[in-house]
């Protein structure tokens, strides 16, 4: 499993919080932009040390980025109730953003690849679209 | 952002040169193009750092779509992903099937689950694909 670094996880998160991730590119949503695609809950453990990193509102999960084509949302009680040992955690020096900790790695051994597959399909069955288009950055 | 490798000269240079009228010509000059179109658009890449599918990739893509069955040349979802180039068709929300090529030449793979009421129930990733195992996927998925 990847997650080989955890020095800034805080708390689990409680079930009822919704957390949010910024589309970094196109292919997050299905291509009729009606539902989730999977590859919006791939990792590659390269890239994400940690786990998959989201945000507990909309504008936090688009401030780190350059540019976004939309926003998707998803309940972190969908994600514990997955039974796939999945956790999602805060970050100890930032309650602003979240992880998912114990998600498998599309970039290690076939056995993992392939659990990698199954549980983003099973992720962005749960999750939802916020928004289809791109979210301008508030004005600060 | 760097261009994807150009397939096409590559397929070009190493095949007889067939006549714009023969259909299987005219077939993989538009898989190739439709391919080329879009893993062009930087809107699929996370930025201009992510590396992009191998010439390779793209070549043995092209190679599984042009043998497919004409329905499935219209359904594909094309997806670039860290360097990976994948084929993906879909039956509804239920079953999928992703044909998976990586930056190094031979590397195929497919993998294929159905899902039943958001979870999966049925998977398998096949590490040393072929086209009959894509067939026979393609077949199932319709099933």
């Amino acid at each position: 499993m990847c997650d080989e670094e955890s020095n800034d996880i805080g708390e689990i998160a409680p079930d009822n919080l919704v957390i949010y991730r910024a589309c970094s590119r196109s292919s997050f949503l299905t291509p009729a932009k009606d539902a989730v695609a999977e590859v919006a809950f791939q990792k590659d453990g390269q890239n994400h040390k940690d786990g998959l990193s989201l945000a507990v509102s909309v504008a936090e999960s688009i401030r780190y980025l350059t540019k976004n084509h939309g926003v998707i949302r998803i309940l972190v009680g969908d994600i514990h109730r997955l039974d796939r040992n999945l956790e999602v955690h805060f970050y100890a020096s930032d309650p602003l953003h979240v992880v998912i900790r114990n998600l498998p790695c599309m970039d290690r051994a076939l056995e993992e690849k392939e659990r990698a597959l199954m549980i983003a399909a099973e992720l962005a069955a749960r999750a939802e679209i916020e928004s289809a288009s791109p979210v301008p950055k508030p004005d600060r | 952002m760097s261009a994807p490798a150009p397939a096409f000269c590559l397929m070009s240079a190493t095949e007889t040169i067939k006549h714009e009228n023969d259909p299987e010509f005219v077939w993989s000059v538009r898989i190739v193009n439709r391919l080329m179109d879009v893993l062009s658009n930087p809107d699929l890449y996370e930025s201009n750092a992510e590396p992009r599918p191998s010439g390779a990739a793209i070549l043995a893509a092209a190679d599984v779509l042009i043998q497919v069955e004409p329905q499935d040349k219209d359904s594909v979802e094309i997806e670039p992903y860290s360097g990976e180039l994948s084929l993906i068709w879909r039956a509804g929300k239920e079953k999928r099937v992703k044909a998976m090529f990586g930056q190094e030449k031979g590397s195929y793979s497919i993998y294929y689950e159905q899902m039943v009421e958001g979870r999966v129930t049925e998977h398998h990733l096949e590490p040393n694909a072929n086209h009959i195992y894509l067939r026979e996927r393609l077949a199932w998925l319709r099933g």
